[in-house]
């Protein structure tokens, strides 16, 4: 019998305090909470492999406004080979195959999301079918960010937010890597009569599961939205990106286009592309957010 | 599926949004007019619900008589950081099919660097009968948008990855 809790275990103990945390901070959190249901598929093509696909349904929970706690748990539903939950959280890209040596999906990225994640558990894994579909919750995410500047009618707004990744999800069935990520990062606006200037940038550390080697990276996206059109929807765009994760994986670079929409029930759409060495890869998402005891609608349905 | 396949469904998804193509032609745009000048001198007015709000007299610095505008109740503006004081300059789209003072839409002080919606396109004022303001934040709150909240957050897929909203990748 193992005594030893896995890290999965470890997380579960961590979020559940988290959420304790969580749970106490919120009435000194200005504004009540606010839940937001997401849905979205991406796909990468991985060289010569064929796609993965991913499909999630994601609720997240968001509290507060000037400092603002997150968490977030997701359904995933994933086909393809290698690891289909790859690490990071942010604009960290997946691990991609390795382009260099051993490029067709024996190279370093291979390894890293392949066979060797049950390991870091301790315990002896057999490596899933390497193009099975699986199912299951993936990992827990928490945030925070506060906001150091602007905001409110202010042209311009910093913050600074901080987010990790609890490894609860089922490492042997790929839908985690079984290791704790974390970011921190800054992100700010300016806003200009007609659109607003948006951008930011953040470090990304990864956990590195028994024979994986995962390089800690910065990342940074720069995009422009519109102002509200008929006072209730903004189109964004945007470019994102951040150095290879995996050695011989290569950069990661994509292009956002979004859609949202203000009021007492919002929804947002977004698409990306990839660029570069993730040409061809996509990801679309659609979320819904809307206030768990909403303050009161003004005239126009607007939320304070 | 491509990209350009991903995409197409992103932009038909786009246009089954409502009124998201309506939108850019919406009728009551057509009365908005941009006004840009110096504050020469504020005044109350009873404006909605009866309430005192602010009126700029605008000199827009092309010799013409100075232009009368709706601002909001002085609280509301104080209470969102949204102060105008005589001899700031300021940049308003108003409602210009009205006799004067012309309703403002949204207000940009340009001397203080602040912004903010007062009114929606139907002219109703972000503040209630009692002078608190609902509008929320400048594009009210924040949301999932690609800026609206730290990019950790965006729309990544959950299950990893990344984005301003999350990767295209797995």
């Amino acid at each position: 019998m193992n005594l030893h809790p896995s890290s999965r275990d470890r997380a579960r103990v961590f979020a559940l305090v988290a959420a304790c945390g969580l749970g106490g901070a919120a009435p000194a959190l200005a504004g009540g909470p606010e839940l937001t249901l997401i849905a979205g598929a991406s796909a990468a093509s991985l060289d010569a492999a064929p796609d993965s696909e991913l499909s999630w349904g994601a609720a997240r929970l968001a509290w507060g406004d000037r400092l603002q706690l997150r968490a977030e748990i997701a359904w995933l539903d994933a086909e393809g080979e290698g690891s289909l939950a790859p690490p990071g959280l942010g604009p960290v890209a997946p691990v991609r195959r390795g382009k260099g040596p051993g490029g067709n999906g024996s190279g370093p990225g291979s390894e890293a999301a392949g066979s060797t994640l049950g390991a870091s558990t301790g315990e002896a894994t057999e490596p899933a079918s390497p193009a099975a579909e699986v199912r299951g919750w993936g990992d827990l995410r928490l945030g925070a960010a506060y906001r150091l500047a602007g905001g409110g009618a202010r042209l311009y707004r910093i913050d600074l937010g901080a987010a990790v990744k609890l490894p609860t999800a089922d490492e042997q069935e790929r839908l985690g890597t079984g290791e704790l990520d974390a970011r921190i990062g800054l992100s700010g606006e300016y806003r200009f009569w007609s659109l607003t200037l948006f951008g930011g940038a953040g470090f990304n550390h990864f956990g590195e599961p028994a024979g994986a080697a995962f390089d800690d990276v910065l990342d940074a996206y720069l995009g422009v939205e519109s102002q509200p059109i008929a006072d209730r929807i903004l189109l964004s765009g945007w470019l994102e990106g951040h150095p290879e994760v995996v050695e011989g994986g290569g950069a990661y670079s994509a292009l956002g286009v979004g859609l949202r929409t203000l009021g007492s029930v919002r929804f947002e759409l977004q698409g990306r592309t990839g660029l570069g060495d993730t040409e061809g890869d996509w990801s679309l998402s659609f979320g819904v957010s809307f206030g768990l005891r909403p303050p009161g609608a003004g005239p126009s349905g607007v939320r304070r | 599926m491509t990209a350009g396949r991903g995409l197409l469904l992103l932009l038909a998804c786009t246009a089954a949004v409502p009124s998201a193509s309506a939108a850019t032609a919406d009728p009551r745009r057509s009365e908005l007019e941009t006004l840009e000048g110096t504050v020469l001198a504020l005044e109350e007015v009873a404006g909605e619900s009866d309430l005192p709000v602010l009126v700029a007299h605008l000199d827009r610095g092309d010799g013409r008589e100075p232009a009368r505008v709706l601002l909001a109740p002085r609280a509301v503006l104080e209470e969102i950081e949204l102060e105008v004081e005589v001899g700031d300059r300021i940049k308003v789209r108003v409602f210009a099919d009205e006799g004067t003072p012309f309703r403002v839409h949204r207000l940009r002080n340009e001397t203080r660097g602040t912004m903010a919606k007062l009114r929606t396109l139907s002219r109703v004022p972000l503040w209630s009968s009692t002078g608190a303001w609902q509008g929320g934040g400048p594009h009210g709150p924040r949301g999932l948008g690609p800026h609206g909240q730290p990019p950790v957050e965006r729309g990544r897929p959950p299950g990893g990855g990344a984005g301003p909203g999350g990767p295209p990748g797995r």
